[in-house]
């Protein structure tokens, strides 16, 4: 057995320890676990690479590093596996239930993989007895992601029917699912109902009512209650603009300001969070974050039809920042022409990434939301 | 988080809120059946000894605060009552007997505040406002029953001169009873508690003492405890209407040393300094102790706080804004509401307004010492920059004053950011440590002075300086951006090491590192490896999947975008020189391999298990190859 550096145990664990003063999403706290992990892996401990590495794990799954958690989780399984005197084996089943949803996210990630990792998730939790509603549940968010209602929902009633132990979500986030569930079937009058407790603030947990706000506007503007979900907006993106976990709501949030033809602060809030689209891994959210981009330049171009295209500062703000990330306009374009190359540039990005999600889901799920209007549900 | 056992339980974050939550909702829409709650007695003195009092001698405060209240009250009724309490230790029996001259109990008020859970006799009935008083929750006699299987009172009410005196006995199987005395006794009250085989440890003199001492001590009537005899001064009776650690009555150059000796002796260490607390809404009237020592992180200070001068807890915890920690209080309260543990306040609006108001003193304490007395000031810098940081970045005035003080640590060494800007008319600092690490040693080997602001706050702290000091510009540096200023080579120069140049890349090529080769300071530095955020999580990512299966490995490999990190080869070094003109390939892509391990090393990055055989390998191999003859060294692979 490998000696252990006592040093760098108590760096890293003074580095986790130091890491919990801040929140999911702050630039600190990943440092201070990056650097534990390091001490960590120095010192030679395995308990405590253990304990750094499950930590940024679970930083990296909220705070939306995906790819990171999926390494990370690797490894801790894998040590469970290996070392089962050192680390217990249900020590990653909780881990596990986040792991699986991201898998679809990536388009690279193929549909085989998917169900491996799915069905050795579902051996896991067999192996220690215990319940199939976290496994069945999972697996209803990945159907999700892949637009595959029918099975969602098959999948979904499966694990309600199974009963709940130490390894089932909190009634908040089984709640918030379901209700995601409804809006994504179309059933948004039985989902804004359902919503209710948690829009009152009576279920919560860490990332409830955040991952639900914008996806109840959303229904709420499908009904036409569009009073609600201008009342709602203040409040949703406070709650998400701080983490890029929440590119997708970030980018529902702007799509929500274009729907209203309120362009400028669609503009102000893309430019802001225009960083997350270069840094945020997986496909899925990064469609989404182009998509609202693109329905933004429609919409500016639009208006331009009525009204000329002025280079104002918002505009001009938006297209340079744009620029830096895709390829800028020849010197002295005018700005109709900005908008016109960036729109497809970005429609062409776009539609790359929902062909290969597409593809490997083997239906039209992620195109037909490509071509929805601003801030409206794709038909299921 | 440690590894979870099979019996740990795996919530998720505020689910005991939300099943309360629930709980609530089913309450309310139930069927309405009323129904009374039972209660067991001897299970709720249970619960308080065990969840909610933290010592056995609880009883004490909660005889000493009854008739702390029973004369205040008296007060109330005759301003010229003199009150005081005594304390009776019987060891041979042991037995305590509280005695006050206070206000006393009628029958009526007996039955009401004495059999009741819960019904305090200072809720409006007593004479005075409740808050006049110490007790409000009517659970202090509880606390006997502890110590005690019999609560023995007597009593003789000061409200009527026909008052009779009286005997209430309670028992803890919820049994009372009252009967009148024929004794002509003084208005007050006397409480007889004798103690269970297992308390009589606590029923000493020296234990009664004690616990009198640290509950009563501030208290504004004299207390004395009588054993054999003997009687003993709890308080000092001439200073009972100040508070100990009133120094108004010195003359000013004097009253420093005396709160410091009186911190010293109350709390048992030596402090840094003393700074005077007040706050009007409150009440609050104390002294705030500097900690001579850092401490611990995400630690919470405690105070000890009397409330209307009895002791509420010596370990209160909301009582200063959070980033107060360096200071530890003694303090009295007049108007705060303690929760019924008694360890923190009720978060309300006062107690607000008062974290603001003695969070001022302690700001303007600062704020005069940098002014008064900078040595000092740098000294308490030593111990308390966290928390300074902390409160800088939310108070731009506080932060231009103190700014200049701010400990740094620059790669010439530690230094204050007053010291730093003496040398720079900008700042350069890094915004994480491993940045600092790859660019200390190079920027000092050409003359760039650069700040570390990897650590906690320090990255914010140099945006607000320069947004608050325009003049200074503040710029955040990368690996890379000290990577570009490195001396290129000629086009002839690279031309002709075009070959070392391939070989190198291609030793490097698996593990996602970049060769290049510039000119730089120091000379006697090999190489520079500089890594930037992604190039490490990349690396974190290659590290963590070198051992897993397949499946996870093609997963990881799919996802991963492999973002280099970049060695620089100094051509300015001898060995590096040396090593661009061998002539056996091998040998050079060895060394090479051999001389990014070592930067690894040097940038304190842990190994990948293929490094380490590679360092390994490398070593073995150049020890075996350097102990051969000159003539008979082959080419080595």
């Amino acid at each position: 057995m490998a000696l252990e550096n006592t040093t760098e145990v108590a760096l890293a664990r003074s580095l986790i320890s130091q890491s919990e003063e801040f929140d999911h999403g702050s630039s600190e706290k990943a440092d201070l676990l990056d650097r534990a992990v390091m001490a960590a892996d120095r010192s030679g401990s395995v308990a405590v690479q253990f304990e750094a590495r499950n930590e940024r794990l679970t930083e990296a799954v909220f705070s939306g590093e995906d790819e990171l958690a999926l390494a990370l989780f690797a490894w801790c399984q894998h040590i469970t596996d290996t070392r089962p005197d050192i680390i217990n084996q249900t020590s990653i089943l909780w881990p596990s239930k986040w792991i699986l949803p991201m898998l679809p996210e990536f388009s690279r990630i193929s549909q085989k993989q998917i169900d491996a990792i799915g069905a050795d998730m579902a051996k896991r939790f067999e192996a220690q007895n215990l319940s199939r509603r976290p496994v069945h549940a999972k697996r209803s968010e990945v159907y999700a992601v892949q637009g595959k209602m029918q099975q969602a929902r098959e999948f979904w009633d499966k694990a309600v029917a199974e009963p709940r132990d130490r390894y089932a979500d909190c009634a908040a986030c089984e709640h918030s699912y379901s209700i995601r569930l409804l809006a994504q079937e179309g059933r948004y009058e039985e989902m804004i109902a359902a919503a209710q407790p948690i829009l009152d603030g009576e279920m919560f947990c860490s990332q409830v009512p955040h991952i639900d706000l914008p996806q109840i506007m959303l229904a709420q503007y499908a009904l036409g209650r569009k009073d609600e979900a201008r009342d709602l907006y203040k409040r949703s993106y406070r709650l998400v603009r701080s983490n890029m976990d929440y590119t997708q709501l970030v980018a529902l949030l702007i799509e929500f300001k274009v729907a209203e033809n309120e362009l400028k602060d669609a503009a102000v809030v893309a430019v802001r969070h225009l960083p997350w689209l270069v840094q945020i891994k997986p496909d899925k959210l990064k469609m989404h974050y182009m998509r609202a981009l693109h329905c933004l330049l429609l919409a500016i171009a639009d208006n331009a039809k009525v009204k000329s295209l002025q280079a104002t500062e918002w505009l001009n703000s938006l297209l340079d920042a744009l620029e830096g990330v895709f390829e800028a306009a020849p010197q002295n374009a005018d700005p109709a022409l900005r908008v016109t190359l960036l729109t497809s540039q970005i429609r062409k990005a776009g539609l790359t990434i929902t062909a290969s999600l597409d593809t490997r889901n083997v239906n039209d799920y992620f195109s037909r939301q490509w071509h929805a209007p601003a801030f409206t549900y794709v038909k299921p | 988080m440690s590894g979870l056992g099979d019996n740990d339980v795996v919530l998720c974050p505020q689910k005991y809120s939300y099943l309360f939550s629930l709980f609530s909702k089913y309450m309310k829409e139930a069927p309405t059946m009323e129904h009374r709650f039972q209660i067991n007695l001897s299970g709720l003195i249970d619960l308080l000894s065990n969840h909610l009092y933290t010592r056995p001698d609880v009883f004490v405060r909660e005889l000493l605060q009854n008739a702390s209240d029973a004369m205040q009250a008296r007060t109330r009724l005759a301003k010229e009552f003199s009150g005081s309490i005594e304390l009776h230790v019987d060891d041979d029996m042991h037995a305590v007997k509280f005695v006050d001259n206070g206000i006393g109990l009628t029958e009526d008020e007996m039955h009401r505040f004495l059999a009741v859970i819960g019904e305090s006799s200072k809720r409006g009935v007593w004479v005075g406002q409740a808050q006049d008083y110490i007790g409000q929750f009517g659970i202090g006699l509880l606390a006997c029953f502890i110590v005690a299987d019999e609560i023995e009172l007597v009593s003789r009410s000061a409200t009527s001169p026909d008052a009779p005196a009286l005997r209430w006995r309670g028992r803890p199987d919820g049994t009372y009873d009252i009967a009148v005395l024929d004794d002509e006794l003084p208005p007050g009250t006397s409480v007889r508690l004798v103690a269970k085989p297992e308390s009589r440890a606590l029923f000493t003199a020296d234990k009664v003492f004690a616990a009198a001492r640290y509950y009563g001590g501030v208290l504004p009537w004299p207390i004395q405890v009588t054993h054999k005899g003997n009687s003993k001064e709890v308080n000092d009776s001439e200073r009972t209407h100040s508070f100990p650690w009133d120094a108004s009555h010195l003359p000013v150059s004097a009253r420093k040393a005396f709160l410091m000796e009186f911190g010293r002796r109350s709390m048992d260490t030596a402090f840094f300094d003393a700074i005077p607390l007040v706050s009007e809404t409150g009440g609050v009237n104390g002294v705030a102790y500097v900690l001579e020592r850092t401490p611990a992180h995400n630690s919470k200070s405690k105070h000890r706080v009397y409330l209307k001068r009895m002791l509420l807890s010596d370990s209160v915890e909301n009582l200063l804004p959070p980033w107060a920690f360096f200071v530890q209080c003694v303090v009295n309260c007049s108007e705060l509401r303690p929760t019924a543990a008694r360890n923190a306040f009720h978060q309300d609006e006062k107690l607000q307004k008062t974290q603001e108001e003695l969070g001022a003193c302690l700001r303007n304490y600062l704020v005069d010492l940098a002014k008064r007395d900078p040595a000092q000031l740098q000294k308490l810098m030593a111990y308390h920059h966290m928390t300074l940081k902390a409160l800088a970045l939310e108070d731009d005035e506080f932060f231009k004053l103190f700014a200049p003080w701010f400990p740094v640590e620059t790669n010439y060494g530690h230094s204050t950011l007053q010291v730093y800007l003496e040398r720079n008319q900008r700042i350069l600092c890094t915004a994480g440590v491993d940045a600092f690490r790859q660019i200390a040693q190079i920027a000092a080997g050409q003359g760039i002075d650069v700040i570390n602001a990897g650590y906690v706050y320090d990255a914010d702290l140099m945006t607000k300086y320069g947004e608050l000091f325009p003049l200074t510009p503040v710029r955040f540096v990368e690996p890379s951006d000290i990577g570009h200023q490195l001396q290129n080579l000629s086009d002839e120069q690279e031309a002709r090491h075009q070959n070392f140049m391939e070989l190198a890349q291609s030793a490097l090529e698996d593990f996602a590192c970049t060769a290049k080769l510039k000119v730089f300071e120091p000379g006697d530095l090999p190489t520079l490896f500089v890594s930037n955020r992604d190039a490490n999580i990349s690396r974190q990512m290659t590290v963590s999947t070198e051992h897993v299966d397949d499946l996870w490995k093609d997963i990881v490999t799919q996802v991963q975008q492999v973002e280099n990190s970049e060695i620089y080869f100094n051509y300015g070094n001898a060995l590096v020189r040396r090593l661009i003109q061998h002539p056996d390939a091998s040998l050079v892509q060895r060394i090479v391999q051999i001389l990014y391990v070592q930067a690894l090393l040097m940038g304190h990055y842990p190994l990948s298990s293929r490094e380490l055989s590679l360092m390994s390998d490398g070593l073995s191999g150049l020890l075996e190859w350097s102990l051969m003859g000159t003539g008979e060294k082959p080419t080595w692979h």
